[in-house]
Protein backbone atom coordinates (compact mmCIF):
# COMPACT_ATOMS: atom_id res chain seq x y z
CA UNK A 1 0.00 0.00 0.00
CA UNK A 2 2.64 1.99 1.50
CA UNK A 3 5.01 1.27 -1.71
CA UNK A 4 2.20 2.42 -4.44
CA UNK A 5 1.09 5.07 -2.53
CA UNK A 6 5.05 6.68 -3.08
CA UNK A 7 5.57 4.92 -6.57
CA UNK A 8 2.44 7.14 -7.60
CA UNK A 9 2.82 10.26 -5.65
CA UNK A 10 6.57 9.93 -5.43
CA UNK A 11 7.99 8.44 -8.03
CA UNK A 12 10.32 11.52 -9.19
CA UNK A 13 11.91 10.36 -6.19
CA UNK A 14 13.46 7.65 -7.90
CA UNK A 15 15.46 10.20 -9.96
CA UNK A 16 18.64 10.33 -7.37
CA UNK A 17 19.79 13.71 -8.99
CA UNK A 18 16.13 15.25 -8.67
CA UNK A 19 15.91 13.69 -4.99
CA UNK A 20 18.91 15.96 -3.70
CA UNK A 21 17.29 18.93 -5.26
CA UNK A 22 14.37 17.95 -3.61
CA UNK A 23 15.58 18.03 -0.28
CA UNK A 24 17.48 20.83 -0.73
CA UNK A 25 14.48 22.49 -1.09
CA UNK A 26 12.85 20.94 1.97
CA UNK A 27 15.76 22.11 4.05
CA UNK A 28 16.06 25.46 2.59
CA UNK A 29 12.29 26.43 2.84
CA UNK A 30 12.17 24.93 5.65
CA UNK A 31 15.00 27.72 6.70
CA UNK A 32 13.53 30.25 5.21
CA UNK A 33 10.24 30.04 7.39
CA UNK A 34 12.13 29.46 10.62
CA UNK A 35 13.99 32.25 9.85
CA UNK A 36 10.77 34.78 9.46
CA UNK A 37 8.85 33.78 12.42
CA UNK A 38 12.57 34.20 14.77
CA UNK A 39 13.50 37.20 12.79
CA UNK A 40 10.05 38.40 13.76
CA UNK A 41 10.31 37.45 17.38
CA UNK A 42 12.98 39.14 18.27
CA UNK A 43 12.25 42.55 16.40
CA UNK A 44 8.93 42.48 18.34
CA UNK A 45 10.67 41.79 21.30
CA UNK A 46 13.11 44.73 21.11
CA UNK A 47 10.54 47.20 19.26
CA UNK A 48 7.21 46.42 20.17
CA UNK A 49 6.51 47.18 16.51
CA UNK A 50 4.29 45.36 14.26
CA UNK A 51 5.51 47.77 11.90
CA UNK A 52 9.19 46.89 11.92
CA UNK A 53 8.17 43.03 11.86
CA UNK A 54 6.26 44.31 8.73
CA UNK A 55 9.59 45.66 7.02
CA UNK A 56 11.20 42.70 8.46
CA UNK A 57 9.06 40.28 6.10
CA UNK A 58 8.40 43.09 4.03
CA UNK A 59 12.76 43.11 2.85
CA UNK A 60 12.83 39.65 2.75
CA UNK A 61 9.07 39.05 0.28
CA UNK A 62 10.94 42.42 -1.67
CA UNK A 63 13.49 41.31 -3.95
CA UNK A 64 10.60 38.64 -5.18
CA UNK A 65 10.01 41.55 -7.72
CA UNK A 66 13.23 42.34 -8.77
CA UNK A 67 15.52 39.70 -8.46
CA UNK A 68 13.99 37.10 -10.76
CA UNK A 69 14.70 38.49 -14.21
CA UNK A 70 18.45 38.87 -13.77
CA UNK A 71 18.74 35.35 -12.25
CA UNK A 72 16.36 33.79 -15.06
CA UNK A 73 19.59 34.95 -17.36
CA UNK A 74 21.97 33.93 -15.53
CA UNK A 75 20.50 30.25 -14.97
CA UNK A 76 20.37 30.31 -18.45
CA UNK A 77 23.89 31.05 -18.90
CA UNK A 78 25.67 29.45 -16.05
CA UNK A 79 25.92 25.65 -14.43
CA UNK A 80 22.75 26.28 -11.99
CA UNK A 81 23.80 23.55 -9.64
CA UNK A 82 26.69 26.64 -9.02
CA UNK A 83 23.80 29.40 -8.62
CA UNK A 84 21.85 27.22 -6.14
CA UNK A 85 25.06 26.34 -4.00
CA UNK A 86 26.32 30.38 -4.19
CA UNK A 87 22.95 30.97 -2.52
CA UNK A 88 23.14 28.74 0.03
CA UNK A 89 26.60 29.78 1.39
CA UNK A 90 25.14 33.52 1.54
CA UNK A 91 22.33 32.11 3.13
CA UNK A 92 24.57 30.39 5.82
CA UNK A 93 26.59 33.42 6.12
CA UNK A 94 23.66 35.80 7.21
CA UNK A 95 22.25 33.27 9.46
CA UNK A 96 25.66 32.39 10.94
CA UNK A 97 25.71 36.41 11.39
CA UNK A 98 22.45 36.50 13.10
CA UNK A 99 23.41 33.48 14.74
CA UNK A 100 26.59 35.43 16.37
CA UNK A 101 24.89 39.25 16.40
CA UNK A 102 22.00 37.56 18.44
CA UNK A 103 23.99 35.26 21.32
CA UNK A 104 26.41 38.64 22.04
CA UNK A 105 23.46 41.15 22.58
CA UNK A 106 25.05 43.27 19.83
CA UNK A 107 21.92 42.72 17.66
CA UNK A 108 19.99 46.03 16.55
CA UNK A 109 16.26 45.86 14.30
CA UNK A 110 18.45 47.84 10.54
CA UNK A 111 20.60 44.66 11.04
CA UNK A 112 18.19 42.01 11.17
CA UNK A 113 16.12 43.94 8.35
CA UNK A 114 19.29 44.44 5.98
CA UNK A 115 20.21 40.46 6.37
CA UNK A 116 16.10 39.81 5.82
CA UNK A 117 16.47 41.58 2.43
CA UNK A 118 19.92 39.75 1.94
CA UNK A 119 17.83 36.48 2.83
CA UNK A 120 15.09 37.66 0.48
CA UNK A 121 17.73 38.28 -2.41
CA UNK A 122 19.11 34.59 -2.21
CA UNK A 123 15.60 32.95 -2.00
CA UNK A 124 14.52 34.88 -4.92
CA UNK A 125 17.62 33.26 -6.71
CA UNK A 126 16.49 29.99 -5.06
CA UNK A 127 13.06 29.71 -6.54
CA UNK A 128 13.31 30.11 -10.21
CA UNK A 129 16.75 27.93 -10.47
CA UNK A 130 15.66 24.79 -8.85
CA UNK A 131 12.60 24.75 -10.76
CA UNK A 132 14.75 25.48 -14.04
CA UNK A 133 16.67 22.94 -12.42
CA UNK A 134 14.11 19.70 -11.43
CA UNK A 135 12.38 20.03 -15.37
CA UNK A 136 15.91 18.55 -16.45
CA UNK A 137 16.64 16.02 -13.71
CA UNK A 138 13.29 13.99 -14.42
CA UNK A 139 11.74 12.32 -17.82
CA UNK A 140 8.84 15.19 -19.32
CA UNK A 141 6.17 13.04 -17.76
CA UNK A 142 7.37 13.43 -14.79
CA UNK A 143 7.94 16.93 -14.21
CA UNK A 144 4.15 17.04 -12.91
CA UNK A 145 4.94 15.06 -10.55
CA UNK A 146 8.86 16.66 -9.63
CA UNK A 147 7.40 20.40 -9.38
CA UNK A 148 4.09 18.97 -7.36
CA UNK A 149 6.78 17.63 -5.11
CA UNK A 150 8.52 20.93 -5.04
CA UNK A 151 5.24 23.01 -4.16
CA UNK A 152 4.38 20.29 -1.57
CA UNK A 153 7.58 21.27 0.22
CA UNK A 154 6.93 25.04 -0.04
CA UNK A 155 3.56 24.41 1.51
CA UNK A 156 4.89 22.03 3.94
CA UNK A 157 7.76 23.99 5.46
CA UNK A 158 5.52 26.47 6.48
CA UNK A 159 4.35 24.35 9.10
CA UNK A 160 7.79 22.27 9.92
CA UNK A 161 9.85 25.66 9.50
CA UNK A 162 8.12 27.53 12.21
CA UNK A 163 7.42 24.04 14.30
CA UNK A 164 10.31 23.44 15.10
CA UNK A 165 11.53 26.88 16.06
CA UNK A 166 8.75 28.26 18.16
CA UNK A 167 9.51 25.44 20.94
CA UNK A 168 13.23 26.43 20.75
CA UNK A 169 12.38 30.06 20.92
CA UNK A 170 11.11 29.46 24.30
CA UNK A 171 12.95 27.36 25.22
CA UNK A 172 16.80 28.23 24.20
CA UNK A 173 16.07 31.70 22.97
CA UNK A 174 17.00 33.36 19.29
CA UNK A 175 20.52 32.11 18.78
CA UNK A 176 19.55 28.20 18.94
CA UNK A 177 16.96 29.19 16.27
CA UNK A 178 19.30 30.69 14.18
CA UNK A 179 21.21 28.02 14.31
CA UNK A 180 18.74 25.43 14.16
CA UNK A 181 18.69 27.79 10.37
CA UNK A 182 22.42 27.31 9.49
CA UNK A 183 22.27 23.73 10.34
CA UNK A 184 19.01 23.44 7.31
CA UNK A 185 20.88 25.66 5.13
CA UNK A 186 24.20 23.85 5.45
CA UNK A 187 22.40 20.14 4.92
CA UNK A 188 20.74 22.13 1.70
CA UNK A 189 24.35 23.12 0.56
CA UNK A 190 25.61 19.02 1.18
CA UNK A 191 22.56 17.86 -0.94
CA UNK A 192 23.27 20.65 -3.99
CA UNK A 193 26.93 19.89 -4.21
CA UNK A 194 26.55 16.33 -4.24
CA UNK A 195 24.27 16.95 -7.56
CA UNK A 196 25.77 16.70 -10.86
CA UNK A 197 27.54 19.63 -12.70
CA UNK A 198 24.70 20.68 -15.08
CA UNK A 199 26.87 22.58 -18.13
CA UNK A 200 24.77 25.55 -19.38
CA UNK A 201 23.74 25.50 -23.08
CA UNK A 202 26.43 27.61 -25.37
CA UNK A 203 26.67 31.08 -24.62
CA UNK A 204 24.56 33.36 -27.50
CA UNK A 205 27.30 36.06 -26.65
CA UNK A 206 24.17 38.43 -26.29
CA UNK A 207 24.05 41.58 -24.03
CA UNK A 208 22.27 40.58 -21.12
CA UNK A 209 18.85 43.25 -21.79
CA UNK A 210 18.71 40.79 -24.95
CA UNK A 211 19.13 37.83 -23.33
CA UNK A 212 16.11 38.46 -20.93
CA UNK A 213 13.67 40.05 -23.55
CA UNK A 214 14.43 37.41 -25.53
CA UNK A 215 12.92 34.95 -23.19
CA UNK A 216 9.51 36.82 -23.09
CA UNK A 217 9.85 36.81 -26.73
CA UNK A 218 10.47 32.95 -26.73
CA UNK A 219 7.31 32.78 -24.65
CA UNK A 220 5.31 35.20 -26.70
CA UNK A 221 5.91 33.32 -30.18
CA UNK A 222 4.40 29.81 -28.31
CA UNK A 223 1.00 30.48 -28.35
CA UNK A 224 0.34 27.59 -25.82
CA UNK A 225 3.14 28.99 -23.28
CA UNK A 226 1.70 32.55 -24.01
CA UNK A 227 -1.82 31.72 -23.39
CA UNK A 228 -0.90 29.48 -20.12
CA UNK A 229 1.13 32.34 -18.75
CA UNK A 230 -1.52 35.35 -19.28
CA UNK A 231 -3.87 32.63 -17.29
CA UNK A 232 -1.77 31.80 -14.48
CA UNK A 233 -0.88 35.37 -14.19
CA UNK A 234 -4.91 36.40 -14.31
CA UNK A 235 -5.49 33.34 -11.92
CA UNK A 236 -3.04 34.99 -9.69
CA UNK A 237 -4.69 38.73 -9.58
CA UNK A 238 -7.97 37.47 -9.10
CA UNK A 239 -7.95 34.03 -7.01
CA UNK A 240 -5.11 34.43 -4.91
CA UNK A 241 -4.30 37.85 -3.95
CA UNK A 242 -7.17 37.57 -1.04
CA UNK A 243 -4.59 37.77 2.12
CA UNK A 244 -5.39 41.60 1.98
CA UNK A 245 -9.20 40.68 1.87
CA UNK A 246 -9.67 38.05 4.63
CA UNK A 247 -9.08 40.09 7.54
CA UNK A 248 -11.56 42.32 6.97
CA UNK A 249 -13.90 39.35 5.36
CA UNK A 250 -13.20 37.60 8.89
CA UNK A 251 -14.54 40.48 10.71
CA UNK A 252 -17.43 41.86 9.01
CA UNK A 253 -18.77 38.79 7.39
CA UNK A 254 -18.08 36.14 9.74
CA UNK A 255 -18.04 38.01 12.62
CA UNK A 256 -14.60 35.87 13.93
CA UNK A 257 -11.98 38.26 14.12
CA UNK A 258 -8.43 37.70 14.27
CA UNK A 259 -8.79 33.84 15.01
CA UNK A 260 -11.24 33.60 12.17
CA UNK A 261 -8.75 34.95 9.83
CA UNK A 262 -5.72 32.74 11.30
CA UNK A 263 -8.62 29.58 10.60
CA UNK A 264 -9.17 30.79 7.09
CA UNK A 265 -5.69 31.16 6.29
CA UNK A 266 -4.72 27.32 8.22
CA UNK A 267 -7.65 26.20 5.71
CA UNK A 268 -5.81 27.58 2.69
CA UNK A 269 -2.58 26.02 3.78
CA UNK A 270 -3.64 22.75 4.66
CA UNK A 271 -6.00 22.26 1.49
CA UNK A 272 -2.90 23.66 -0.70
CA UNK A 273 -0.78 20.56 0.93
CA UNK A 274 -3.04 18.03 0.50
CA UNK A 275 -3.96 19.44 -3.32
CA UNK A 276 -0.01 20.09 -4.48
CA UNK A 277 1.21 16.34 -3.43
CA UNK A 278 -2.66 14.82 -5.03
CA UNK A 279 -1.95 16.17 -8.28
CA UNK A 280 1.80 14.52 -9.14
CA UNK A 281 -0.53 11.34 -9.00
CA UNK A 282 -1.76 12.19 -12.09
CA UNK A 283 -0.76 9.90 -14.94
CA UNK A 284 -2.09 10.66 -18.20
CA UNK A 285 -1.79 14.04 -20.51
CA UNK A 286 -6.04 13.96 -20.41
CA UNK A 287 -6.20 13.60 -16.77
CA UNK A 288 -4.14 16.38 -16.30
CA UNK A 289 -5.66 18.29 -18.49
CA UNK A 290 -9.04 17.51 -17.06
CA UNK A 291 -7.91 18.71 -13.56
CA UNK A 292 -6.16 21.64 -15.10
CA UNK A 293 -9.52 23.18 -15.82
CA UNK A 294 -11.42 21.86 -12.63
CA UNK A 295 -9.13 22.67 -10.74
CA UNK A 296 -9.33 26.37 -12.27
CA UNK A 297 -13.14 25.96 -12.19
CA UNK A 298 -13.18 25.82 -8.10
CA UNK A 299 -10.37 28.10 -7.77
CA UNK A 300 -12.64 30.43 -8.95
CA UNK A 301 -16.28 28.90 -7.78
CA UNK A 302 -14.30 28.40 -4.32
CA UNK A 303 -13.67 31.63 -3.94
CA UNK A 304 -17.37 32.74 -4.70
CA UNK A 305 -18.59 29.84 -1.63
CA UNK A 306 -16.06 31.89 0.78
CA UNK A 307 -17.85 35.01 -0.01
CA UNK A 308 -21.37 33.58 0.31
CA UNK A 309 -20.78 31.86 3.92
CA UNK A 310 -21.44 33.58 6.92
CA UNK A 311 -20.49 30.93 9.11
CA UNK A 312 -16.50 30.14 10.34
CA UNK A 313 -17.15 26.52 9.35
CA UNK A 314 -18.11 26.82 5.73
CA UNK A 315 -15.57 29.35 5.27
CA UNK A 316 -12.74 27.20 6.53
CA UNK A 317 -14.01 24.57 4.76
CA UNK A 318 -14.20 26.67 1.42
CA UNK A 319 -10.74 28.15 1.81
CA UNK A 320 -8.91 25.04 2.26
CA UNK A 321 -10.98 24.07 -0.91
CA UNK A 322 -10.24 27.45 -2.80
CA UNK A 323 -6.79 26.64 -1.41
CA UNK A 324 -6.57 23.25 -2.88
CA UNK A 325 -7.72 24.46 -6.11
CA UNK A 326 -5.45 27.20 -6.55
CA UNK A 327 -2.12 24.99 -5.57
CA UNK A 328 -3.04 22.67 -8.16
CA UNK A 329 -3.79 24.35 -10.24
CA UNK A 330 -0.80 26.76 -9.86
CA UNK A 331 1.24 23.40 -10.17
CA UNK A 332 -0.19 22.14 -13.34
CA UNK A 333 0.59 25.51 -15.11
CA UNK A 334 3.73 25.68 -13.90
CA UNK A 335 4.59 21.55 -15.37
CA UNK A 336 2.70 22.77 -18.68
CA UNK A 337 4.99 26.07 -19.45
CA UNK A 338 8.66 23.89 -18.11
CA UNK A 339 7.50 20.68 -20.06
CA UNK A 340 7.11 23.65 -23.47
CA UNK A 341 10.13 25.15 -22.88
CA UNK A 342 13.79 23.47 -24.39
CA UNK A 343 16.31 23.67 -21.37
CA UNK A 344 18.37 26.96 -22.55
CA UNK A 345 14.83 29.12 -21.76
CA UNK A 346 14.08 27.60 -18.68
CA UNK A 347 15.39 30.01 -16.60
CA UNK A 348 13.77 32.22 -18.04
CA UNK A 349 10.67 30.97 -18.15
CA UNK A 350 10.59 30.48 -14.58
CA UNK A 351 11.83 33.41 -13.53
CA UNK A 352 9.16 35.05 -15.85
CA UNK A 353 7.00 32.74 -13.95
CA UNK A 354 7.85 34.03 -10.49
CA UNK A 355 8.04 37.27 -11.47
CA UNK A 356 5.07 38.03 -13.64
CA UNK A 357 3.10 35.93 -10.95
CA UNK A 358 4.72 37.72 -7.72
CA UNK A 359 4.01 41.12 -9.39
CA UNK A 360 0.73 40.86 -10.00
CA UNK A 361 -0.08 39.32 -6.51
CA UNK A 362 1.54 42.28 -4.93
CA UNK A 363 -0.03 44.55 -7.07
CA UNK A 364 -3.33 43.19 -6.52
CA UNK A 365 -3.11 42.74 -2.39
CA UNK A 366 -2.30 46.39 -2.59
CA UNK A 367 -4.80 47.38 -4.66
CA UNK A 368 -7.31 45.31 -2.50
CA UNK A 369 -6.17 46.67 0.46
CA UNK A 370 -7.40 49.94 -0.82
CA UNK A 371 -10.39 49.21 -1.93
CA UNK A 372 -11.68 46.69 0.41
CA UNK A 373 -12.98 49.41 2.78
CA UNK A 374 -15.30 50.72 0.16
CA UNK A 375 -16.30 47.75 -1.87
CA UNK A 376 -16.56 45.49 0.91
CA UNK A 377 -14.26 42.18 0.90
CA UNK A 378 -17.05 40.17 -0.10
CA UNK A 379 -17.84 42.17 -3.30
CA UNK A 380 -14.74 41.62 -4.18
CA UNK A 381 -14.24 37.96 -3.43
CA UNK A 382 -17.59 37.06 -5.17
CA UNK A 383 -16.97 39.49 -8.08
CA UNK A 384 -13.02 37.75 -9.05
CA UNK A 385 -13.84 34.26 -8.53
CA UNK A 386 -16.34 34.71 -11.17
CA UNK A 387 -14.55 36.59 -13.29
CA UNK A 388 -12.04 33.63 -12.91
CA UNK A 389 -14.14 31.00 -13.63
CA UNK A 390 -15.58 32.65 -16.74
CA UNK A 391 -11.85 33.07 -18.42
CA UNK A 392 -11.06 29.30 -17.69
CA UNK A 393 -14.39 28.46 -19.30
CA UNK A 394 -14.01 30.91 -22.18
CA UNK A 395 -10.18 30.03 -22.91
CA UNK A 396 -11.35 26.10 -23.54
CA UNK A 397 -13.35 27.39 -26.78
CA UNK A 398 -10.16 28.28 -29.08
CA UNK A 399 -7.57 25.84 -30.50
CA UNK A 400 -4.68 26.90 -28.24
CA UNK A 401 -6.89 26.50 -25.24
CA UNK A 402 -7.77 23.25 -25.94
CA UNK A 403 -3.88 22.54 -26.33
CA UNK A 404 -3.85 24.23 -22.87
CA UNK A 405 -6.16 22.16 -21.43
CA UNK A 406 -4.58 18.97 -22.94
CA UNK A 407 -8.25 18.59 -25.29
CA UNK A 408 -5.27 18.28 -28.37
CA UNK A 409 -1.81 17.73 -28.80
CA UNK A 410 0.51 20.87 -28.26
CA UNK A 411 2.27 21.19 -32.06
CA UNK A 412 5.75 20.22 -32.36
CA UNK A 413 6.88 23.81 -33.75
CA UNK A 414 6.18 25.46 -30.35
CA UNK A 415 7.95 22.26 -28.48
CA UNK A 416 11.47 23.63 -29.99
CA UNK B 1 17.49 14.95 -19.82
CA UNK B 2 17.97 17.84 -21.31
CA UNK B 3 16.91 19.07 -24.88
CA UNK B 4 18.25 19.95 -27.51
CA UNK B 5 19.21 23.55 -28.05
CA UNK B 6 17.24 25.24 -30.58
CA UNK B 7 19.19 27.99 -32.70
CA UNK B 8 18.74 31.95 -30.84
CA UNK B 9 16.48 33.67 -32.96
CA UNK B 10 16.25 37.22 -33.93
CA UNK B 11 13.78 39.33 -31.59
CA UNK B 12 11.29 41.54 -33.36
CA UNK B 13 9.95 44.05 -31.62
CA UNK B 14 6.12 44.17 -32.70
CA UNK B 15 2.79 45.71 -31.04
CA UNK B 16 1.85 42.58 -29.65
CA UNK B 17 5.17 41.48 -27.98
CA UNK B 18 5.28 45.31 -26.54
CA UNK B 19 2.07 45.02 -25.30
CA UNK B 20 2.54 41.43 -24.07
CA UNK B 21 6.01 42.75 -22.15
CA UNK B 22 3.86 45.70 -20.30
CA UNK B 23 1.60 42.85 -18.83
CA UNK B 24 3.68 40.53 -17.27
CA UNK B 25 6.15 43.37 -16.69
CA UNK B 26 3.85 46.42 -15.58
CA UNK B 27 2.54 44.65 -12.00
CA UNK B 28 5.64 44.16 -10.51
CA UNK B 29 7.18 47.66 -11.15
CA UNK B 30 3.51 49.01 -9.96
CA UNK B 31 3.69 47.40 -6.76
CA UNK B 32 7.53 48.29 -6.10
CA UNK B 33 5.87 52.06 -7.17
CA UNK B 34 3.48 52.01 -4.87
CA UNK B 35 5.39 50.85 -2.02
CA UNK B 36 8.56 52.30 -2.34
CA UNK B 37 5.98 55.55 -3.43
CA UNK B 38 4.61 55.40 0.19
CA UNK B 39 7.27 55.12 2.44
CA UNK B 40 9.34 58.19 0.07
CA UNK B 41 6.37 60.14 1.31
CA UNK B 42 5.19 58.99 4.41
CA UNK B 43 7.45 60.83 7.30
CA UNK B 44 5.86 63.95 5.70
CA UNK B 45 2.53 63.04 5.43
CA UNK B 46 1.97 61.65 8.96
CA UNK B 47 4.27 64.67 10.33
CA UNK B 48 1.19 66.72 8.91
CA UNK B 49 -1.15 64.22 10.29
CA UNK B 50 0.04 64.69 13.69
CA UNK B 51 0.32 68.78 13.38
CA UNK B 52 -3.42 68.65 12.32
CA UNK B 53 -4.77 66.64 14.92
CA UNK B 54 -3.12 68.71 17.57
CA UNK B 55 -4.50 71.77 16.44
CA UNK B 56 -1.49 73.84 15.09
CA UNK B 57 -2.01 76.91 13.37
CA UNK B 58 -2.19 76.84 9.48
CA UNK B 59 -2.08 72.69 9.55
CA UNK B 60 -4.18 71.89 6.27
CA UNK B 61 -6.47 68.22 6.35
CA UNK B 62 -4.28 65.56 5.46
CA UNK B 63 -6.64 62.89 5.11
CA UNK B 64 -7.40 63.39 0.89
CA UNK B 65 -3.56 63.33 0.85
CA UNK B 66 -2.98 60.34 3.16
CA UNK B 67 -5.63 58.28 1.12
CA UNK B 68 -4.15 59.12 -2.39
CA UNK B 69 0.11 59.31 -1.21
CA UNK B 70 0.07 56.67 1.60
CA UNK B 71 -3.53 54.89 1.89
CA UNK B 72 -3.34 52.69 -1.26
CA UNK B 73 0.03 50.72 0.37
CA UNK B 74 -1.68 48.77 3.67
CA UNK B 75 1.89 48.46 5.21
CA UNK B 76 1.83 52.27 5.49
Amino acid sequence: MLRSLTTRFGVALQYPEFRRLWTANASSQAASWALIVTRGWLIYGMSGSSFLVGLSTFAAMGPMLVVPPIIGVLADRMDRRRILSIAYIVDIAQSVALMILAATGLIEVWMIVVLSMVNGISRATQLPTSQALAASLVPADRLLNALSLNAATQHGSRLFGPGIVTPLLAIAGAPAAFGVSVLLYIFALTQARSMASQPPEPSSGRRFIDDFVGGLAYVYDRPVLRLMLVILVAHCGLTMAFESLLPSFAHNQLRAGEEGFGALMMGVGAGALVASLSVGGLQTHRGRGNALIITGLVSGLGQVMLGLTSSLLVGVLAAAIMGGAQAAFMTMGQAVTQSIATNEYRGRVASINSFSLGGMMAMMNLFNGSIADTFGAQSLLLIYGVVFAAIVAVTMLPITGRQVYGRQPIPEAQLA
Amino acid sequence: MITQPSRPEPVRMTAGLLAFIAFMVAPAFLAAAIVLGAWAVSDEVYAAERAATSGAPGAAPVAEWKTTLVGICPIH
